[in-house]
């Protein structure tokens, strides 16, 4: 695709799409609710309290104790969703909720 | 309700005369039917007698406080024709402020889609005239429509705006998932210069498949219409323009492939 026509599609993306029928809202919640139920314990020394999602606002909040390249991934993405839910519907949204899912193996 | 669009990113083609011609042959065959104005210019408005600068309702007014789902409103703010079974939604000036004040607004390129289903039990057919713009009344339209007519000038720039407004369906459709059918529907020709020719020729070899296989032809009794607020049937059903319209919507309807 040409910038021009990212662009366009952008806006025909952003002007088609309401959030109150966005599919892609669904799948944030799923994602986090998928990523919450799948950190394994072994992995993390437990903090203050037991929840890692508030809503669609992520606060990881269980760092790891050892070097874990996967746990750092799956943080990096839920911290990834924190940020790109606060921008407008749009391909490149769809794209990171989608390089997301894939990190987080939901 | 089927819902139609006639759009072209290109001025004068003939877009307003083809929305009046084929909504009165629809209604002449006892449809009822709904004409949108979607063009601040509000030349479909004008065309019955409406002046889109003096109306205090239109088009405009159901894209703010969500009026799109009241249709009592919808229905008050429609206009008469020339006859009786043919409604218009009309626009007025205003429309072209509308891209810059629901801009960053998601959605607004639903709210005719949501305006016509609240009508969808009061007409057969909806014909929606576009802007020569791609913005969010064109896209509004394109979102709306089940079939697309893009009525297109047999003269050589008018094959760039073409050009143009396949590749905005295009996208439209990859972001709505969908596909769209639509017929090229070649207008204001006139046999006796070589620019319609070459134009008709190009157009054939481009979009074989998508291009109807007639022409609008040029015809003074059409403009007629327009002055006398009629729909052309009305002045003349047997004028070449009407007959022409009248093979078209036979097509359109699939009467006709």
């Amino acid at each position: 695709m040409s910038g021009n026509t990212d662009v366009l599609m952008g806006y025909f993306d952003s002007l088609l799409t309401t959030l109150d029928d966005d599919p892609r809202k669904t799948i944030v919640s799923d994602l986090l609710a998928g990523a919450a139920a799948q950190v394994p314990d072994d992995d993390y020394t437990p903090v203050a309290t037991d929840t890692i999602a508030l809503g669609m606002r992520v606060i990881p909040l269980k760092p790891p104790a050892k070097v874990n390249g996967g746990a750092i991934n799956r943080i990096t993405a839920l911290q990834l969703l924190t940020v790109v839910k606060t921008i407008p519907p749009s391909r490149l949204k769809l794209h990171i909720l989608s390089c997301c899912a894939g990190v987080l193996d939901v | 309700m089927k819902i139609w669009s006639i759009s072209n990113q290109k001025g004068g083609v003939g877009k307003t005369t083809s929305v009046v011609s084929l909504g009165g042959l629809l209604a002449d065959q006892g449809h009822r039917v709904l004409l949108v104005d979607l063009d601040p210019h509000g030349s479909l408005t004008s065309y019955f007698g409406q002046d889109p600068d003096g109306l205090e309702r239109s088009l405009y007014h159901l894209f703010f406080e969500q009026r799109w789902r009241n249709v009592d409103y919808i229905r008050d703010t429609l206009k008469p024709t020339s006859l009786a079974n043919v409604s218009m939604l009309p626009a007025t000036t205003s429309l072209a402020t509308l891209e810059r004040q629901v801009s960053g607004q998601d959605g607004m390129g639903l709210v005719l889609a949501r305006s016509l289903a609240q009508l969808w039990d009061d007409y057969d057919y909806a014909l929606l005239d576009t802007p020569p713009i791609l913005g969010v009344l064109l896209v509004n339209a394109l979102a709306a429509c089940q079939q697309l007519v893009i009525p297109t000038q047999t003269e050589h720039l008018a094959l760039k705006g073409l050009e143009r407004m396949v590749h905005t369906l295009k996208m439209v459709m990859k972001s709505q998932k969908r596909e769209l059918p639509y017929t090229i529907v070649p207008t204001l020709f006139d046999r006796r210069t070589s620019a319609s020719l070459t134009s008709l020729k190009e157009m054939r070899r481009t979009y074989q498949g998508a291009l109807w296989d007639e022409a609008i032809p040029v015809d003074t009794r059409l403009r007629d219409a327009s002055h006398e607020g009629l729909f052309p049937h009305q002045l003349d059903p047997n004028t070449r323009g009407v007959r022409a319209y009248r093979h078209l919507l036979a097509q359109l309807c699939g009467e006709k492939r």
